[in-house]
């Protein structure tokens, strides 16, 4: 049992580094270690408001590409970027839907701006994205039929879900169709990316006296005060956000406030592991989350985020083999496998491209894995942990690792130099892997079998001293060991 | 606390065959003994999105009803001129002709052969119109709202055709297992193309190849067998694909190398994905060692038309949507005729929901009944089941088309869960018992299949493919 003022030592620096960021740097497991958990909570997250976007959005490559490089360098924020990618997938919206790199970018631009800040904020501010408008159909929602599609999301996954802990439904039919008559009349100008608001499009009481009063959440109790009419603060374009006002104070059954519990949830399931699914599991680590940052009344992430950081749950993954059954592991999310590996192995690749293996660009590797930016596969966003595994992706991994071990006929810094990683006077099979381990931050998952596996693959033709000098060797098996420990499943959570 | 080993292969779709041994231990592809199925296969395919199912299956006239006035009544710029629609007979309820969206030529030539049956106005009670609900009771055939890692039916029915941790008796081509297969037995594969299915050596080193191998191996097994459950998921899946990408040959890409350019020549993602399942089906009517998968998944997305939905004129976006189906699915068919495997084929079209009667704008939002399509060498072409009612009468409280098994019902639906007992029972032989006690339980809110068999007699039959017989 832990809490803001336990100390980290060298383990749990490498955890809180690696779930926080993309891979650990020694440089970067050392400065953490010694800190307490709420120091290292509040180092990581001082980072300023950003508005960095990946470029201007020429075609979507170069948009996936900046991004992706952006995620490599060493000044980048980390933590920020993996609440971003938090976020993308929360809102998830794809290029293909958008049709427009540009609006992409500037959302990407959106939800890194928002990405620490306050909620309530944060989803006023989706539904006013031109991205957003275009990707659930704001654009063609008009007062003669309002379009459903953004308000049911709005409600179903950006929001308060579509049932709370207890199971009950958190909304109807009745409340989408409402909703969607607040976001009627919003548009924006094609190519000029601009919203505007137009009143002569949106759905006015006097004009459609059949559809009843604009008031939401009558049907069913649990709801807080139940019928909240969300044009008492006038008529028009003040409803949009009178809406999200609303949605904020939707409570479960048991009176808890139902946006924060749900997006402390799926905190915890990006931050910790998949078991925080089951609300049952969630429900005491979220209420504890929330008390002590406030988040069900400030709607602020950044106290949410450092409340989870300092909680042991954030620690639960950090565990060392042998493992148990009862041993809780995080799938690595496809991009935080890749940036992470490039950091870790300080390769920097040369446009963007991994100069080996099938020659492919850091963007198609991510993609082939199974997380493309910019292009989750529905609203939905990426489904994780285990659906993240496939019998095409775990392929997909090791491919990465064999093109990482295969670019060698590149300059010093494009390519892997395993020599510069581990000391090249290594001579003991055994120490030569557990070097190897240590840069990829592995050693403590290793089961005894695993390692002596390592060990038998480098003695392959014949028994040590080995002899790192000899550059051959060096190209054929130290190269080779690096790929098989990429390959290896223990790389592939944490 | 976390979740029993039991539970996580659960929440998965690619499992191990229980607690003792990896699955991939065993020789991959390997079907299990199983009396029934009698080397039949399935294709499903999904039209993700939720395909306008009355602009696909659409009244040419009122006959002794309304449809057609009820349908130009409800649409407008999406109208599909009567003249235009490919005709496919008459609706038995209502008399009103019916004909297909004219983009859907290759599925109208498939029927010409009398090999395409449309089972009308398929539903269930209480319709979801989320997309991720409505996905849920398709894909788990339960509509009580299932756990978003319950057992999918074609999982289930895999179960109970017998096969273990040691088959692989299913493929699904994408990113990932369609929760349609999830289950906890047995071993379902997902990958998108077979073309980089081999296992990524260092091609300037292949001296190194076996000590890597072993090395893979080992590490693989060894993740399996520490119990840790994420990481025993990843080895299991990693074996899993060693071990197939050994067993696939070319032999399909070598022998047909015609058609799998007329597939390149389409060009659309789901001619494409119905490439890769042609590939494995030659492999396994060649007899290729090790490989006996029989159950397929592919996806078709982008039906969720809610603007710019377009009527039957090229170039619309739910005309082009069809066309690339309807193209994909007759050249699929005629492959696999080629190949000689049609009359072991079964192909299955389902999308999530229809959309609803009246259009919204340029598209169409969230609707319930739709047709669905079993297409086949022994499918008996025709229409089944009724047109939905879609007078203003018929409508539920939203505009849907209203879901009633009321037998004084002239316009009574179809149980979705009626069409997947009719593949499972009369294709694949499952036994009526077994469906009923694992695939197609009935459910408290309205469900009793026995119920809904009209004719009296205890059997899931809709009448598209013959009785089950070896």
């Amino acid at each position: 049992m832990g809490d803001e003022n336990t100390l980290l030592d060298e383990s749990s620096a490498g955890h809180f580094i690696r779930r926080t960021g993309f891979g650990a740097l020694p440089d970067e497991v050392a400065q953490y270690t010694g800190l307490t958990r709420g120091e290292a909570a509040d180092l990581r997250l001082d980072f300023k408001r950003s508005r960095y976007k990946p470029g201007s959005g020429k075609d979507l490559y170069k948009v996936q590409d900046r991004w992706l490089k952006f995620l490599l360098k060493k000044r980048t924020p980390v933590l920020q970027e993996k609440l971003v990618l938090f976020w993308h997938d929360h809102f998830a919206t794809n290029n293909a839907g958008v049709g427009s790199s540009k609006m992409m970018s500037e959302q990407n631009r959106m939800l890194r701006y928002h990405c620490a800040g306050n909620m309530k904020e944060f989803v006023k501010d989706i539904g006013r994205d031109v991205a957003m408008v275009e990707f659930l159909n704001t654009q063609q929602n008009h007062k003669v039929e309002p379009n459903e599609n953004y308000s049911r999301e709005l409600m179903e996954l950006f929001t308060l879900g579509v049932y709370d802990f207890a199971g009950n439904e958190n909304y109807r039919q009745s409340d989408i169709v409402q909703i969607a008559r607040a976001f009627t009349g919003w548009r924006y100008v094609p190519l000029k990316f601009k919203l505007y608001f137009d009143s002569t499009q949106h759905d006015f009481q006097a004009e459609f006296p059949g559809r009843g009063p604009k008031t939401i959440f009558t049907e069913v109790g649990g709801f807080g005060p139940a019928g909240r009419a969300f044009d008492d603060v006038g008529e028009g374009a003040p409803e949009i956000d009178r809406v999200v006002d609303i949605l904020f104070d939707h409570t479960d059954t048991d009176g808890q406030n139902t946006v924060a519990r749900r997006t402390t949830q799926r905190l915890l399931e990006c931050f910790c592991h998949g078991g925080f699914a089951d609300p049952s599991v969630a429900q005491p680590v979220v209420d504890a989350l929330i008390a002590s940052s406030g988040f069900d009344s400030s709607f602020e992430i950044k106290p949410l985020v450092r409340a989870l950081l300092v909680h042991d749950a954030f620690y639960e993954t950090n565990s060392a083999a042998p493992h148990g059954p009862g041993t809780r592991k995080s799938v690595k999310w496809p991009i935080d496998f890749v940036i992470g590996t490039l950091r870790m192995l300080d390769i920097k690749p040369k446009k963007n491209r991994l100069w080996g293996g099938d020659l492919l660009t850091v963007r198609e590797h991510v993609a082939r894995i199974g997380q493309s930016p910019m292009e989750p596969p529905s609203v939905f966003g990426w489904d994780w942990e285990e659906a993240w595994i496939t019998t095409g992706s775990v392929l997909a991994r090791c491919s990465f690792a064999r093109d990482i071990a295969m670019a060698r006929s590149t300059g010093k810094s494009t390519r892997l130099v395993a020599t510069d990683l581990i000391d090249p006077a290594l001579t003991d099979p055994g120490d030569i892997v557990d070097a190897a381990t240590d840069v990829l931050g592995i050693t403590d998952e290793l089961e005894t079998a695993e390692r002596n596996g390592f060990v038998t693959y480098l003695t392959s033709e014949g028994p040590g001293p080995l002899d790192l000098t000899d550059p051959d060797f060096v190209d054929r098996k130290l190269n080779g060991l690096f790929a098989l420990l990429i390959q290896c499943p223990a790389y592939q959570v944490h | 606390m976390t979740l029993s080993r039991r539970q996580f292969l659960t929440r998965t779709g690619l499992a191990t065959g229980g607690l003792m041994m990896p699955s991939w231990l065993g020789n991959p592809f390997v079907q299990a003994a199983s009396a029934a199925a009698a080397g039949r296969s399935v294709v499903v395919i999904h039209l993700d999105g939720g395909n306008d199912g009355l602009n696909t299956v659409t009244p040419v006239d009122d006959g002794g009803g309304t449809l057609r006035t009820d349908y130009e009544a409800n649409r407008d710029n999406l109208r599909l001129p009567a003249g235009s629609l490919l005709p496919i007979g008459a609706d038995a309820n209502t008399g009103a002709q019916l004909g297909l969206n004219p983009a859907l030529a290759g599925l109208k030539a498939i029927w010409d052969l009398g090999k395409c049956a449309v089972v009308q106005g398929c539903g269930y009670p209480r319709n979801n119109l989320s997309h991720d609900g409505s996905n849920r009771v398709w894909r788990t055939a339960y509509p009580v709202l299932s756990a978003p890692d319950a057992n999918g039916w074609m999982g289930n029915a895999l179960i109970d055709l017998g096969y273990l941790g040691t088959d692989i008796p299913a493929v699904n081509i994408g990113p990932k297992i369609a929760p349609s297969f999830r289950q906890a037995v047995t071993n379902v594969l997902a990958f998108e193309s077979l073309d980089d299915f081999g296992f990524p050596y260092d091609l300037d080193h292949p001296g190194d190849d076996a000590a890597k191998r072993a090395c893979v191996d080992l590490m693989f097994s060894s993740a399996v067998a520490t119990g840790q459950a994420q990481e025993a998921f990843v080895g299991s899946t990693c074996g899993s694909a060693l071990l197939a990408t050994e067993a696939f040959v070319e032999s399909y890409v070598n022998d047909r190398g015609a058609w799998v350019s007329l597939y390149d020549e389409l060009g659309t993602g789901l001619a494409r994905d119905l490439r890769e399942v042609a590939k494995i089906m030659y492999g396994v009517s060649l007899g290729v060692p090790g490989m006996d998968a029989r159950y397929f998944q592919v996806s078709m997305d982008g039906y969720d038309t809610h603007a710019s939905q377009g009527a039957g004129d090229p170039g619309a976006r739910h005309y082009e949507l069809l066309k690339g189906f309807g193209e994909a699915v007759q050249l699929f068919y005629d492959d696999c005729a080629d190949m000689g495997i049609i009359d072991d084929t079964l192909i299955l079209v389902w999308t999530e929901f229809g959309r609803r009667v009246k259009q919204n704008g340029s598209g169409t939002d969230h609707g319930s009944l739709t047709p669905v399509f079993a297409l086949g060498g022994q499918v008996l072409g025709g229409l089944y089941g009724n047109h939905p009612d879609i007078s203003p009468a018929g409508l539920d409280s939203q505009g849907n088309m209203a879901y009633s098994q009321d037998p004084l019902n002239p316009y009574r639906p179809t149980d979705f869960r009626d069409v997947y007992g009719t593949v499972l029972a009369q294709w694949l032989g499952v036994p009526e018992a077994t469906l009923l006690a694992n695939v197609l339980r009935p459910d408290p809110i309205g469900y009793d299949p026995v119920q809904y068999w009209v004719d009296g007699n205890h059997d899931f039959d809709i009448g598209f493919v013959p009785p089950f017989a070896p």
